[in-house]
């Protein structure tokens, strides 16, 4: 059965329409990677499903349930977690309360010094721990990119949403966090996970999908999907990616 | 109660002509807080002390009312610049800056009632007749009397909205205007330089503040407390034509102005300031409604 | 229900209990006329810039409109003394409820759309007072435009018959003010209304009903400044809406609060001290509009060199934490 059902998901900027009928599903514990060349509406697809954003048409379900209507908090308490892009830390918070507010208002939400405790365990987690009481200016990049990625997880979410959490790291970085997002499934945890670089996707994820300007344009394993000439068309077409 | 036509029909061309002061208070809070992001309270204060210049120098330097221009433009254009600088020296985020301008006008308020005494001030007794004879209008409405002054509103507010309109849609300064409040850091590495320029567009908005106080000291008596009067109407044809838009907040501010006026006519007139606000909650609740509307009108178009 | 183990918390709020009942059997005793009036007006003011800073500084949501409520609370207190025998208790709670309704009704409309932030919220709470003014002068019930007297219905009553009395009465208000500032200082509570002064679309994402926590939390802060009312009804004596719904009120609340910073819960007591002491002061300068002017150029001063009020300037013990100044809501 699958988690996650979105069917017919069209979402209209003014005039823009950003994106047009778009179909996914996700079946829980499965890494699905979201690739498309620029502005194809990715993480648009990505908000709608986290609720940031209000779909113009279309449907959601998860785990059975409609929550094309739902706001964010309510999905963030059936179980979806999502990640920014630009990592979007607490400016007047450490790094555990960061994390910590997850698991307050999360989906088995505590109180404060049982999320101060949880927070920990979910830093150490992700390598974060040696920075728990640190406020969150002085990290780096890589270190902001992996508190959402623990954000995330301290909702303890059925499904999460990843935007680009690699774009941007060196190597070694990256590595690490691809050990991290593959760890996730162990965990349980569904994976939507959108990266620039279709390789790193292809590499971590069980299927695959494929946006093109706001629309469905391919999915399947990775393998089927590289091999599909669209996809190549659409690649080549835009933007080359290395 | 009924009301003659000509009556209404007078009613409706004096709130919109008093309509179109407004609508020149309010093109400065426009560009101001639509494109510098700062919702300038102090405008309405620096229109008041625009006012009281204009009626210190007809009354005791017996200038002509428009040779003022000649010393409050520049003068307001400068304080325009320095609070801009201000803002910029301490990287003022909106709410410090709303803050700022608050204080401002509190601080303003004050300053005019030391200076000019809390009392009615009024300039209409000392102009020549030309400024206070009103006008019946040509044919074929000859029973409708306008006031010259009010014309002086309509030509100002005219020549000032009209000129920020161009200037912001049709001039290279005015595209870099807009591509600085879509963001700033991109409009920078492309060329616009936006400190100057953040400057020049509150200088300027200032002084079309100099120009509006001309018209104020011309169409009212003065009190210091005026702006608390003009705020409800300014804010909201500021937010009903949209940020920004200088057109749109005149034609706000002649709309509003003879709504309130016609109320009047059939209720009771103490109730008119409440009038206004009930337009802008109106507004703000179909909201969600106008946004759907126009993504359905513009869907055809793009899709 | 951690909070209530939080040992912290609790000696704070001994404290504060302490201070309070230390005012109360001092004030009275030993103060003059004149002292136990100005120590009626510094509680009052304390109770309204905690209750500001509650909604306010904590969720970086700037409203113009505490002083609305504070005369909501007012004019209620005026209406029941007017038109009942009511005892102080119902006049005390018609006002607070006077004020939580018109929070109520304001921020489940405001709050619904994300647009309405920032210094748009700011300008909506004012227009709020616009109308509210043009209503109270309007309706005969509360004042009709010809202000209304409340001294004749309260002289015989204990809270009307003394200005002590006023002064416990609003002591207590400033404790249970003092109280709910704690209580969101180290709470979730709080931690919710941070994480939507910081980010409201990450709170969001991060389960916290954003939308409840505004509505509930502006509620909370009206309510407070409107039990200030209703003391504040019988020490005026006479009611009229200029002096109550002067815009000075909201002004002085927002210094207070900026200029004590509100990064601590305690940043709007002392920002009420300082502001109360330098009014007091500048009475001597003898003209009210320069001691006005003198008031908001202060207040420039403050926001352009101290961005975190005089609290934020001291450092903290457990090592120093930087907070953002005070910004207009989040995107």
């Amino acid at each position: 059965m699958s988690l996650l059902r979105c069917h017919g998901i069209t979402k209209r900027f003014g005039g823009v329409k950003a994106l047009s009928e778009v179909d996914i599903e996700v079946t829980a514990g499965e890494i699905v990677g979201l690739v498309g060349p620029n502005g194809s509406g990715k993480t648009t697809l990505l908000s709608t499903i986290a609720g940031s954003l209000p779909v113009t048409a279309g449907t959601i379900e998860f785990d059975g349930r409609d929550i094309t209507r739902a706001s964010a908090h309510r999905r963030a308490h059936a179980g979806i977690a999502r990640t920014f892009q630009v990592p979007r830390p607490l400016g007047s918070f450490t790094v555990e309360e960061n994390v910590a507010t997850a698991s307050m208002f999360g989906r088995h939400a505590t109180g404060r010094t049982a999320a101060l405790e949880r927070a920990r365990g979910v830093l150490d987690a992700v390598g974060l721990a040696a920075h728990a009481a640190q406020e969150v200016g002085s990290l780096t990049l890589h270190e902001r990119k992996f508190l959402e990625i623990a954000r995330a997880v301290a909702l303890d979410p059925s499904l999460i949403l990843l935007d680009e959490v690699l774009g941007g790291l060196n190597p070694s970085e990256a590595a690490l966090g691809m050990d991290l997002i593959a760890s996730l499934r162990e965990r349980g945890m569904a994976v939507i996970y959108i990266e620039h670089n279709v390789r790193a996707v292809a590499t971590l994820a069980d299927r695959m999908y494929v946006l093109n300007q706001g629309q469905n344009l391919a999915n399947g394993t990775p393998a089927e999907v590289l091999n599909d000439p669209r996809v190549i068309e659409a690649y080549l077409g835009g933007p080359v990616d290395a | 109660m009924s009301v003659s036509s000509l009556a209404l029909a007078q009613t409706l061309l004096n709130g919109a002509l008093l309509g179109c002061l407004f609508g020149s208070i309010a093109l400065g809070l426009s560009v101001k807080w639509g494109h510098l992001g700062v919702a300038d309270f102090f405008h309405l204060s620096l229109t008041l002390l625009g006012a009281y210049l204009t009626y210190s120098l007809v009354t005791e330097l017996l200038w002509d009312p428009f040779l003022t221009l000649a010393v409050t433009v520049p003068a307001f254009f400068a304080v325009g610049v320095g609070v801009q600088w201000l803002f910029h020296l301490i990287d003022a985020q909106p709410f410090t800056t709303l803050l700022i301008t608050f204080a401002l006008f509190i601080v303003t308020e004050s300053v005019v009632s030391m200076i000019w005494s809390p009392d009615l001030l009024n300039l209409r007794p000392l102009l020549s007749d030309g400024f206070t004879t009103s006008i019946r209008l040509p044919e074929p409405l000859p029973q409708l009397a306008v006031q010259p002054i009010d014309l002086v509103a309509l030509v100002c507010a005219a020549l000032m909205v009209g000129l920020a309109a161009y200037t912001l849609r049709s001039t290279r300064a005015g595209r870099a205007v807009q591509a600085m409040r879509q963001d700033a850091a991109i409009a920078e590495t492309l060329g616009v330089r936006v400190l100057p320029l953040t400057l020049a567009v509150s200088g300027l908005a200032a002084a079309t503040a100099a120009v509006a106080g001309m018209v104020v000291s011309l169409r009212m008596p003065l009190t210091p407390t005026l702006p608390l009067q003009w705020i409800g109407i300014v804010v909201v044809a500021t937010m009903l034509g949209g940020l920004g838009r200088p057109l749109g907040a005149l034609v706000a501010a002649v709309v509003l102005m003879m709504i309130q006026n016609a109320w009047s006519l059939w209720f009771p007139p103490q109730w008119a300031p409440a009038v206004t606000f009930g337009v802008l909650f109106l507004f703000l609740a179909l909201q969600p409604l106008t946004r759907i509307a126009r993504e359905r009108f513009t869907s055809g178009r793009t899709a | 229900m951690n909070a209530l183990r939080d040992h912290a918390l609790w000696r704070q709020f001994v404290a504060v209990v302490g201070c309070a009942v230390v005012a109360v059997v001092v004030v009275p005793a030993f103060g003059s006329d004149f002292a136990i009036a100005f120590g009626f007006q510094f509680v009052t003011w304390i109770v309204l810039a905690l209750s500001w800073g509650l909604f306010s500084g904590n969720t970086g949501y700037a409203s113009f409109g505490h002083g609305v409520f504070f005369g909501i609370g007012t004019y209620a207190a005026a209406a029941v003394f007017r038109h009942s025998d009511a005892p102080f208790v119902v006049v005390l709670l018609a006002a607070g409820l006077a004020a939580g309704a018109l929070a109520l009704v304001v921020g489940l409309a405001v709050f619904a759309s994300s647009r309405f932030s920032g210094d748009l919220f700011g300008l909506i709470t004012l227009a709020m007072a616009f109308v509210v003014v043009t209503v109270v002068s309007n309706v005969a019930f509360l004042d009709g435009g010809t202000g209304v007297f409340v001294r004749e219905h309260t002289v015989g009553s204990w809270a009307g018959s003394s200005t002590s009395h006023l002064f416990v009465i609003a002591t207590g208000l400033a404790v249970l003010a003092a109280g709910v500032a704690i209580a969101t200082s180290s709470t979730r509570w709080g931690s919710a209304l941070r994480s939507i002064r910081d980010d409201e679309q990450v709170a969001e994402s991060l389960g916290v009903p954003t939308y409840r926590y505004k509505v509930l939390t502006f509620v909370a802060s009206a309510v407070l400044a409107g039990l200030a009312g209703a003391p504040q009804a019988i020490y005026l004596g006479y009611v009229e809406v200029g002096a109550v719904f002067s815009l000075n009120i909201p002004l002085l609340v927002i210094m207070m609060t900026i200029l004590g910073g509100i990064t601590r819960w305690w940043g709007p007591l002392i920002g009420a001290a300082t502001v109360v002491v330098l009014r007091e002061v500048l009475l001597d300068v003898g003209s009210p509009e320069l001691s006005q002017i003198i008031l908001g150029a202060a207040l420039v001063v403050v926001i352009a060199l101290l961005p975190h009020g005089l609290s934020g300037a001291i450092p903290r013990r457990r090592g120093a934490r930087r907070v953002p100044a005070l910004e207009g809501g989040a995107r």
